[in-house]
């Protein structure tokens, strides 16, 4: 049983091991966590030959050092990252070796905001309550620190040449538009301020949820409601008038007004636009919405069947 | 006779039932009794649900599952409900509280603010029964009501950063649990040495929806003993 081990050179706040979901405890409070950008994750899992959700690294604002302790096979997806196996740069979307004792860093993120990096056999974390995902505000999951040793899994056969499909690659337009279903807690004639402006990026915003700024802030009758259940994707306004996206680690209830979610299949191109980029909302139908997921998934799907 | 909730759908993967923008125990009855029903059908789909003093918010599988499927399946639920009585039976809980000021972080401030007496204003927290609301904001804080008048506060006007775990609190006409340390913005009364979400049981979660509550005042040296 060939299982491998890697080191972590420097500690990394803002990055952690993100794989599966963590289902069925909303109710607890508990929200899924998991990859910010799943595309890009389960591109990397694809690229090495792993499972699906296998555990990845999610690398923000500035990726750790690393130091194999055997020989893997590892790939970054997501943002594109300046990466370097013994200070020699390598580029993202594809399968390199390393070497037992190899050196491993990151520099600037040029493209995008957040990468992934996958290891052959998937890095092997504690689970809690179903999941290795890190909820990093309530200090669940294992923090990537200085020393910390982690094992993956067993280095199998798989042909190396795989290359990461165009629809999982990353998009960072100048100006994002992001699909929206209407909201719950507005009337339909109530909500046109979200959609006839542009929105910027804060640099307040965590994997909890996207803070964005309005040009000109929202006004809608509804202040406050009962505290009521929340969802990923959900449009959230605080009285400030300036909307929060709701992401990976969100709250699970809220007393703000919930003026529009997001599409599921729109979050992970959420998760590339670095603060201060521009965004727009534009509303469809549910049934659409679901039709663009399904039609995505299935996509992904096939790459691991 | 009880208001007929309605039904729609919430972000392209989710599902709210709401009741009237109120809050109150026979309206909760109603959430959780309703929460339970569905609960017990056991629909195919349905991965969360999350209940709210008026609202039961649904998130379901929506690449194998449709949304009008799902809603026949609660309607079927709505109304086979023939009656309102809670057919299920609430669990007690006994949760002991010490209001020493060690734990009592707001005691000054709850003594100005209601104009009472400490041991009066720990005497009406601990004399009565709770029922939990809801649960979540964050894993394991419970949202109990409802609190005697005399006892209403407003919240913080800056929340704490970091509240300690099993920290009781209490802000308009609710109290609450802090099960984990958390940032929180209610007025601390007191400090429970039970711990409320115990990650390493299999049930994990004491407080649910529909539990009812009781706060047993103990000293200090009870509290340390616990320990």
């Amino acid at each position: 049983m060939g299982v491998g081990k890697v080191e972590i050179l420097s500690e990394s706040p803002f990055c952690s091991f993100q794989g599966k979901l963590r289902k069925g405890l909303l109710k607890y409070g508990f929200p899924h966590s998991g990859a910010m950008d799943s595309v890009s994750m389960r591109g990397a899992n694809y690229l090495v030959g792993n499972q699906e959700w296998s555990t990845c690294m999610e690398l923000a604002v500035s990726g750790p050092k690393l130091e194999f302790k055997s020989n893997a096979v590892i790939a970054v997806t997501g943002a594109d990252i300046e990466c370097f196996l013994n200070d020699q740069s390598f580029p993202c979307n594809k399968a390199i070796v390393a070497k037992s004792g190899d050196q491993l860093h990151f520099g600037k993120f040029n493209t995008g905001f957040i990468s992934y990096l996958a290891i052959q056999g998937g890095f092997f974390i504690n689970e809690f309550l179903g999941s290795c995902s890190t909820l990093h505000h309530l200090n669940i999951g294992t923090n990537i620190s200085k020393g910390l040793q982690v094992e993956f899994g067993e280095s199998i056969q798989f042909e190396s040449e795989r290359h990461l499909p165009n629809h999982m690659k990353i998009i960072q337009p100048e100006l994002l538009t992001l699909r929206t279903v209407s909201g719950v807690d507005v009337s339909e004639d109530e909500d046109s301020e979200l959609y006839n402006q542009e929105f910027l990026v804060s640099p307040n915003s965590n994997r909890m949820g996207i803070r964005i700024t309005a040009e000109k802030p929202i006004e809608i009758k509804e202040k406050e409601i009962i505290s009521s259940g929340i969802l990923k994707g959900t449009i959230q306004l605080p009285a400030s008038g300036n909307p929060i996206i709701m992401t990976a680690d969100h709250q699970t209830a809220g007393g703000y007004p919930r003026v529009a979610s997001v599409i599921t299949h729109d979050l992970d191109y959420l998760a590339q636009m670095p603060p201060n980029s521009k965004i727009r909302f534009r509303k469809i139908a549910v049934e659409k919405a679901v039709d663009l997921l399904r039609k995505r998934e299935q996509k992904i799907g096939l790459l691991f069947d | 006779m009880s208001e007929t909730p309605s039904i729609k759908p919430y972000g392209d993967s989710g599902i709210l039932i709401s009741w009237p923008q109120v809050i109150d125990d026979k309206t909760n009855e109603e959430v959780v009794t309703l929460a339970k029903q569905i609960e017990g059908q056991v629909i195919s789909g349905i991965n969360e649900m999350i209940i709210a003093y008026q609202s039961i918010c649904i998130q379901f599988d929506s690449l194998v599952c449709d949304y009008n499927i799902i809603v026949q399946e609660l309607l079927k639920v709505i109304e086979s409900e023939t009656s309102t009585t809670n057919e299920f039976e609430n669990k007690l809980i006994e949760i002991p509280v010490c209001y020493d000021s060690e734990f009592a972080l707001d005691r000054e401030y709850l003594k100005s603010a209601t104009g009472l007496p400490w041991e009066e204003i720990v005497s009406l927290h601990s004399n009565q029964t709770y029922s939990v609301y809801m649960t979540g904001f964050t894993p394991g804080f419970a949202y109990l009501g409802t609190l005697p008048e005399t006892l209403e506060v407003p919240r913080k006007d800056t929340p704490r950063t970091q509240i300690p775990a099993g920290s009781i609190a209490i802000a308009g006409k609710q109290t609450g649990v802090y099960s984990l340390p958390s940032p929180g913005g209610w007025q601390i009364i007191g400090r429970t040495p039970i711990e409320l979400l115990d990650l390493s049981s299999d049930s994990p979660f004491n407080l649910e929806p529909g539990s009812n509550v009781v706060f047993k005042e103990i000293s200090l040296e009870e509290f340390k003993k616990w320990e």
